[in-house]
């Protein structure tokens, strides 16, 4: 008898142990607490999507920059990121100017009718935390030419509270998330120049996206 | 100098074009910029930058010019032979 109820309460310690780091588990080890809004910004680090297509007679490598957004997040909560994050077509370079030119026409992303690809944070899961950074899922929808898609998301954050080192940047706590996730031109309507994918350019383009913010801007 | 030989002049500078093209990333076409990476060390990510670098593409220079060496050599081969001599009676 005093064994089980010894038992019941050593069950009854680790349930709440288990169910404490449940609960911190989606929780940066940082000192900030609270939604915070994270505004993205060149002046924390350079916001940018970098893309790969690799196909059997060329690989490119290209960067979107004129990236925007605003998230919002609780460092204790991850499971709250949301928000939505731009870049602006016009911005899209390949190396060569001709080509940055076809990227922009009306074969490819038409630039002049669909100025933004865009990600829209819906929900996030799948959350594994190491001390100030984590990585998780975010699914949402992602547009690009006109076209709208759920899309899911590994990604990578880190937060650093605000300091003297991180005041240079920008005022306010920082945050960096990374993403690497493929798009399917097709998915897109994106069909190219006739013949062109799947032999010049890839079937399915590589993207990383890198981004910056702060919470004081 | 001997034809044939500067035919096989004309070969070797066609395919050391065809490795220096393949050792410049091997471009389709012309490329006036080259991704750099820059890492931060804030963060200890890696962004890229452009960097003004021209490197020649196959479609672009590399590829006629190496055409236009190898005619060259060919046309140099085919001048250079020797005439076949009469068959003896």
């Amino acid at each position: 008898m005093k064994i089980s109820r010894m038992s019941a309460i050593a069950l009854t310690i680790a349930m709440g142990i288990c169910g404490g780091s449940v609960a911190g588990a989606q929780g940066l080890t940082v000192n900030a607490s609270g939604v915070k809004t994270v505004k993205l910004s060149d002046r924390v680090s350079k916001n940018q999507f970098v893309w790969v297509s690799n196909a059997p007679l060329e690989n490119m490598k290209g960067t979107a920059e004129g990236v925007s957004g605003t998230l919002t997040l609780d460092p204790r909560n991850l499971g709250t990121i949301r928000g939505t994050i731009g870049a602006t077509v016009s911005t899209m370079k390949s190396g060569n100017a001709m080509r940055d030119s076809h990227i922009q026409s009306a074969q490819w992303l038409d630039g002049a009718k669909y100025p933004l690809l865009s990600f829209t944070i819906g929900s996030v899961s799948g959350i594994k935390v190491t001390g100030n950074s984590a990585t998780g899922t975010a699914t949402g929808k992602f547009t690009m030419h006109g076209v709208t898609k759920s899309l899911s998301v590994p990604f990578k954050i880190t937060y650093l509270d605000e300091s003297a080192e991180t005041r240079k940047r920008a005022p306010g706590d920082l945050v960096m998330i990374s993403a690497t996730f493929d798009v399917a031109l097709a998915d897109y309507n994106v069909s190219g120049a006739q013949g062109t994918i799947g032999s010049k350019v890839g079937e399915k383009i590589q993207v990383t996206a890198q981004l910056f913010g702060s919470t004081g801007l | 100098m001997n034809k044939r030989i500067l035919a096989i002049i004309c070969l070797l500078v066609a395919l050391g074009l065809l490795v220096y093209w393949w050792t410049t990333g091997a471009h389709i076409y012309n490329v006036e910029q080259v991704q750099v990476d820059v890492v931060d060390p804030l963060f200890g990510t890696t962004t890229k930058e452009w960097k003004n670098d021209f490197h020649p593409g196959l479609l672009g220079y590399i590829g006629p010019a190496v055409a236009v060496f190898v005619v060259l050599a060919g046309w140099l081969f085919w001048s250079g032979r020797k005439p076949k001599q009469p068959a003896s009676v």
